[in-house]
């Protein structure tokens, strides 16, 4: 059984269209709808999806957790994560699975710097913001050579899904994931997916979001 | 120096204040009686060194530190510090917190809907 995960916040627009997509190639779609204030649950549980509600706004991690709980408690063999706004391409789903199957990997991380179809990655986050917040928070704290560690399509084998809890209710939990990944000593492969820009995303001020949320989640069990 | 005398002026008027409303806190039961003494004595202590400058270059001179003043910036400033992070750990746990709850709830209400 193949779980999608999308966490979503004031997604009306694509919503809808992500979680019909992904119908032809997961068994079910998990809408974590993290608070929005436009008609997100209405569109994503019209369409078909599985829609979990935060009641008040908690992140993109706490989303992402309470989809693992939900597939947890499902019994999921794989969970796949997938970005609400998409930017993701469906037709990754199947050669990434296929990846993560003949590795016998416990997760895949979807990086868009393996090949050449995500044009319209920004100039500064392509060439300032990524070799920096690799080199700088990534590579030092989760100690894995990922080319992306912060890209949203992941796939996970229950194996790893039974081991990774996300306490990272912002976007420190991309960098949390690869070091529960590190600790728990658990196999893993890179696939090049396609990354559509609608929005710019991440911006340099958030990176020193996460280098505080990750600083002092330390000092917490 | 007048300015000093000044600055003892306004600070023991500050104190007042300070300790009166400590006072009223602890009438009150806002304060518990553990934190309602460490308070008065930080004010009385804070209010001895600002009425006797001198007596903390003694104290100062043995930490290798010039003036008595210095130390006590130094001090107050790692005390801040300590308490600022303390006060940011206490507020991620409770951020977590709230997150578990949000979580429950929103499994619980998946879990009534299917069974409604």
């Amino acid at each position: 059984m193949i779980v999608a995960i999308v966490p979503a916040f004031n997604e009306e627009k694509r919503i809808g269209s992500v979680v019909r997509s992904l119908f032809s190639h997961v068994d079910t779609v998990v809408v974590v709808n993290d608070a929005s204030t436009d008609n997100t649950e209405q569109i994503a549980q019209e369409c078909g999806a599985t829609v979990l509600t935060h009641a008040t706004n908690r992140g993109q991690g706490a989303a992402l957790e309470t989809g693992h709980v939900f597939a947890r408690q499902c019994g999921a063999e794989y969970v796949l994560h997938f970005d609400g706004d998409g930017q993701f391409d469906v037709q990754d789903i199947v050669p990434a699975l296929k990846k993560i199957q003949e590795a016998r990997a416990d997760i895949l991380f979807g990086s868009r710097y393996l090949d050449n179809r995500s044009t319209s990655v920004p100039w500064f986050k392509r060439y300032i913001l990524r070799p920096c917040a690799t080199y700088i928070i990534d590579r030092p704290f989760t100690g894995l050579p990922l080319s992306d560690a912060h890209n949203g399509f992941r796939i996970l084998h229950k194996k790893a899904l039974d081991k990774i809890y996300i306490s990272q209710d912002g976007m420190a939990h991309a960098t949390e994931i690869p070091f529960l990944v590190r600790k728990h000593n658990l196999s893993f492969v890179e696939f090049p997916v396609k990354v559509t820009y609608y929005s710019y995303g991440q911006s340099a001020t958030a990176g020193m979001t996460i280098i505080k949320d990750l600083f002092f989640g330390k000092f917490l069990k | 120096m007048k300015t000093l005398i000044l600055f003892q002026f306004i600070f023991i008027a500050f104190t007042a204040v300070a300790l009166f409303s400590l006072i009223k806190k602890q009438k009150e039961h806002v304060l518990s009686t553990r934190a309602f003494v460490f308070w008065i004595l930080l004010w009385v202590f804070a209010l001895g060194v600002v009425l006797l400058p001198n007596s903390t270059s003694k104290i100062a001179a043995t930490f290798g530190v010039g003036r008595g003043v210095d130390l006590i910036i130094y001090c107050a400033i790692a005390a801040i510090f300590f308490l600022i992070s303390g006060l940011h750990i206490k507020l991620l746990s409770q951020r977590r917190e709230i997150t578990r709850i949000t979580r429950k709830l929103a499994l619980l209400e998946d879990r009534v809907n299917k069974k409604g």
